[in-house]
């Protein structure tokens, strides 16, 4: 086959029988059984996810607070220890770099986890923007860390007899450094689909003995491998953007529907506000927006969005939502079609097909509530 | 995975039963594998004209679009609408309640060119 | 013959010099096919032994026999609780000796290269990032093969440090409280000892630090919580005050047990410290046999690192030797990698939040005896207490009865006396360390035991007085032995 890379289970996944695929340089499972059938699972038990591709950065040093707070837009002094939050990196015309969920160590240690295709430029472009802080050590340590994702209701009960971590005092967005099946791992309470779950980050080479005995205690539960396929559908259902498809370098956050995650007031500023305060003032010409097919065709990547006949938009991601059972979609349209029920064609290979706007997300979300209402917008 | 040696094969997975110069058509057993999931098939109105290796319409999965190509030339005379409520019908079943469209057929001779079972189990096994 | 056995299962055994018999042996070995050479021939007249008399000469069963039934004198931890003040003789899991035995760990050769031994460099490396995480510091070496030599290899890398910063110091501060080894390795290291008096409240005294505290201190060391189980919450001022002067923060680990996952050296200001692994980590203490005392640093002390270190690069591991800096080898290679092995194991399987529930576990047993002895025994200073407590002789002198007494009549109840004497500041202290293996069962038998003795005291010092009466061997004339040593065997003349 090609050079793709390969994670630390690529045995275990075809020996599983899982169709595989290259994703952005890397040879992934993007289904076992059937993806339909594997989105039940995460949604009704629990699926387990081989996303070892994903990268892991490491930022420490006695600015390590001042640098990140500086290049990402949520107010990372909300963060308290053992806290996780979902961010961005902009660059000065005030577009996303990456999407990134930073894990705080203590004040002067950050762990980062970053979409795989944007690993190497963004650790670079973290120590460029380091250079301005002395004692900053940025660090990519991708190679060390296979990750492995537990999605669904039975993730908890589950993961319980392998760790003496108290997983019920483990709040969404948090994590914890524990001893896992007898491998010290980083567990933290996030996932990209929805349901309650765990992503676990662990050594790169002890990554096949968590997931075989992940797998083997998961049975009586009900835990199946999960690919890739699955976890698109699934982050689709709940109006996640997959960075490189609906979000990428030439969009900002309030495009993308990730106003939420930006502090315009947050003190010292960051890298991209004066663009993004230009862009308020100047007002916002597009919006992502979710919709779902009421005529018969499912939407793809690139389909054009009309509206009365003109062209209003493009679609960036699109499925059938093997959940609802019904055709859904999101993409860019201009400013001012966002309202629900907005009626909508998709240009489906020179037909026009009626769709409707729906607010996000289509599925409604099992995660983890939690005990502090001030970490409710993490979602 | 089976390949009924009544039927004829394209190098694009379509199968043809031929009978009474009437060609149904639909995917193989390999094909619908490769597909995972189906979830939508479009397909051709009644009447149309297809030429041959045209496109006819497409099976979409969960993630991906695959056109679907008439190895025959004719016009199409009746389509399987049940596949509109069911299209999971194509992965359980495709060489019978997953067939497709049926086609007149312009040129039977045009089936010669096509692969028997055995010829495209072959075929399929040397381009894995 | 001599009887073998004094009170049925209770064996005896002489010494190995008075068994067996002249021509007998353990072993068998076939011809080895070269010619047999007269030593005469080939050495000097001077040292060839003419006569061989008292040898012993044993069967194999023989030589087992005298050996168990000597060790089966012993007292371990593995047939009760054994209270050692500030040496935490902690249970030693079984599954650490499992694995430390596996094929792959026991068959590697040290000399193989780093691409062979991948695994076991992993190992050592991942539990060094475990303990720097553990103590708050970024640096270690696992070479030290004890606690003392960990002290020294700490010091001398003060020591380097200072010398490359062009400035010669002359001394180390110490507590009062300090264990013994801290002056001898300070010493070791050319270094003159200043104690430190501690303060009423048995921690260390701020103003008496300010005033010693000059540009001739090399380091402060100290043991946290200190041997009377008391934290010393001045650490971080403390610290402050040595690094405006210049000096080093040298922290005993001894005491760790009291510390995992509630605070961190690193934290405190802490420059150096060792970490006893068979204590805090419950790998066998082994007699002096093989132990560790790996030794985390700063950054700023990184570069002094014994050789060699290990180092990762992308997920390879390799032995980095050319370290200009470094102050050299204390150990071959990377110390007792066997007891690296159950350390990690021991890690692996209580994970960070069962080595927390040890530290309250241990804290929680100590408070426990601290509290159930406090009308019996008087306590050496008054702050609640961490992982041990100290009490000392004083309500028992008044019937004759010390603190050597009452840890020989421990024995006669089937305890390990616990650390006696120490700290010196501390009159006649008596150091209890139950850790977080024994039960509250265990502990209340303990106690129990304790009260017994203190009631005796009262009642019938004499028998307190000549414990211990159930052990092989009863009170040994300690004056006599020191007056008049008998150091070699009479076979050596």
């Amino acid at each position: 086959m090609s050079h793709a890379r390969k994670t630390p289970l690529n045995k275990q996944h075809i020996e599983l029988g899982a169709r595989m695929v290259e994703f952005h340089g890397w040879l992934m499972p993007v289904q076992y059984t059937s993806i339909i059938d594997e989105c039940k699972i995460v949604r009704e038990s629990a699926g387990l996810f081989d996303i070892s591709h994903m990268g892991e950065a490491e930022v420490k040093g006695a600015h390590a607070f001042e640098l990140m707070q500086f290049i990402t837009s949520n107010d990372l002094s909300e963060l308290d220890e053992g806290g996780v939050q979902y961010t961005l990196m902009l660059n000065d015309e005030g577009c996303i770099l990456d999407d990134l969920l930073i894990y705080k160590i203590s004040d002067n240690r950050f762990f980062l986890c970053l979409n795989s295709a944007n690993t190497e430029s963004d650790v670079n472009w973290i120590a460029d923007q380091a250079l301005q802080y002395p004692d900053v050590e940025v660090r990519n340590i991708s190679r060390q860390y296979g990750m492995l994702s537990i999605q669904g209701p039975n993730s908890e009960p589950l993961l319980k007899p392998l760790t003496r971590s108290r997983l019920s005092e483990l709040d969404y967005y948090h994590f914890v450094t524990t001893a896992l099946g007898g491998h010290m791992v980083i567990l933290s309470r996030t996932g990209y689909t929805g349901e309650d779950g765990f992503e676990i980050y662990c050594d790169w080479r002890e990554t096949e003995s968590v997931w075989s005995q992940l797998l083997g205690k998961g049975k009586s539960f009900g835990l199946k491998p999960i690919g890739l396929g699955a976890r698109d559908a699934l982050r689709l259902e709940m109006g996640y953007s997959l960075y490189g498809q609906d979000v990428d370098s030439t969009i900002t956050p309030n495009e993308a529907r990730l106003g939420w995650v930006v502090k315009m007031d947050k003190q010292g500023g960051f890298i991209g506000r004066d663009a993004l305060v230009k862009q308020k003032a100047e007002g916002t010409k597009r919006r992502l927006v979710g919709f779902e097919m009421t005529g018969r065709g499912i939407p793809r990547s690139g389909y054009a969005i009309y509206k009365q006949g003109n062209k209003i938009g493009e679609v960036t991601s699109g499925t059938m939502s093997p959940t609802i059972g019904r055709a859904i979609g999101m993409g860019y349209a201009d400013w001012g079609n966002r309202t629900e029920g907005t009626r909508i064609d998709i240009d489906i290979r020179g037909k026009m097909v009626e769709a409707v706007i729906r607010k996000l997300p289509f599925v409604r979300s099992n995660v983890k509530k939690s005990r502090s209402l001030d970490r409710a917008s993490a979602g | 995975m089976e390949f009924p040696d009544n039927l004829v094969y394209s190098k694009e997975h379509e199968w043809v039963l031929a009978e009474e110069g009437v060609a149904t058509i639909g995917i193989t057993d390999f094909a619908q594998g490769e597909l995972g999931d189906i979830v939508f098939v479009e397909l051709p109105e009644v009447g149309a004209d297809l030429g041959r290796n045209a496109t006819f319409g497409v099976a979409e999965s969960v993630k991906t679009v695959s056109d679907l190509y008439c190895p025959v030339e004719g016009e199409v005379v009746e389509i399987n609408s049940s596949l509109e409520d069911s299209p999971e019908q194509v992965n359980s079943n495709p060489y019978d309640k997953g067939w497709m469209i049926k086609v007149k057929m312009a040129d039977p001779s045009q089936l010669d060119d096509m692969m028997s079972a055995e010829d495209y189990a072959k075929y399929i096994k040397e381009s894995k | 013959m001599k009887p073998h056995s004094e009170r049925g299962m209770s064996f005896t055994t002489g010494e190995i010099f008075g068994e067996g018999s002249a021509g007998r042996s353990g072993y068998s070995l076939p011809e080895s096919g070269i010619d047999r050479i007269d030593p005469q021939s080939v050495l000097p007249q001077g040292s060839i032994r003419k006569t061989m008399s008292g040898f012993p000469e044993l069967s194999e069963p023989e030589v087992i026999r005298h050996y168990t039934r000597m060790s089966q004198w012993n007292f371990s931890v593995d047939t009760n609780m054994y209270p050692l003040g500030s040496c935490t003789m902690k249970h030693n899991p079984r599954i650490g000796e499992a694995v430390s035995r596996l094929k792959g760990l026991v068959g590697l050769h040290p000399l193989q290269t780093d691409e062979d031994a991948q695994g076991t460099l992993k190992l050592i490396h991942d539990l060094g990032r475990w303990l720097c995480e553990i103590v708050g510091l970024d640096s270690v070496t696992t070479q030290p093969a004890a606690g003392a030599q960990g002290e020294f290899a700490g010091l001398m890398m003060v020591r380097a440090a200072l010398d490359k910063r062009g400035e010669t110091r002359s001394k180390v501060l110490l507590p009062d409280s300090s264990h013994g080894t801290n002056p001898a390795s300070s010493a070791l290291c050319g270094y003159g000892v200043v104690t430190l008096k501690s303060g009423a409240d048995g921690k260390i005294d701020l103003a008496e630090l300010d005033r010693l505290m000059d540009s001739q201190v090399a380091a402060l060391m100290v043991t946290n919580p200190n041997t009377l189980g008391i934290f010393e919450s001045g650490i971080i001022e403390a610290a402050k005050l040595v690094h405006d002067r210049g000096g080093f923060v040298y922290c005993d680990g001894a005491n760790l047990s009291a510390l995992l996952g509630k605070a961190r050296f690193g934290d405190m200001g802490v420059d150096v410290a060792h970490i006893n692994l068979h204590k805090t980590f419950a790998t066998p203490h082994g007699g002096g046999g093989p132990g560790a005392g790996p030794v985390c640093v700063t950054k700023e002390l990184e570069p002094f690192l014994p050789t060699p270190v290990i180092v990762e690069d992308n997920g390879v591991y390799r032995r980095e030797w050319d370290r200009p800096d470094s102050v050299g080898g204390f150990h071959s290679f990377h110390g007792n990698v066997g007891v690296l092995v159950r350390a990690a194991a021991y890690i692996l399987s209580m994970g960070p939040e069962g080595l927390s529930e040890a530290t309250e576990a241990a804290v929680v047993n100590a408070n426990y005896i601290r509290a159930r002895l406090r009308d019996h025994y008087h306590i050496a200073y008054t702050p609640r207490c961490m992982h041990e407590c100290v009490f000392t002789d004083k309500l028992q002198n008044k019937y004759g009865v010390t603190t050597l007494d009452i840890a020989k009549a421990l024995i006669d109840r089937g305890f390990h006396p616990p650390t006696i004497y120490f700290p010196l500041i501390a009159r006649g202290a008596i150091m209890i360390e139950p850790t977080e293996s024994e039960s509250l069962e265990t502990l209340d038998d303990f106690i129990d035991a304790m009260i017994d003795i203190a009631q005796t005291a009262k009642t019938d010092p004499e028998s307190i007085k000549n414990a211990p009466g159930n052990s092989v061997r009863g009170r040994l004339d300690e004056t006599a032995a020191a007056r008049n040593p008998r150091l070699r065997c009479g076979l050596c003349g």
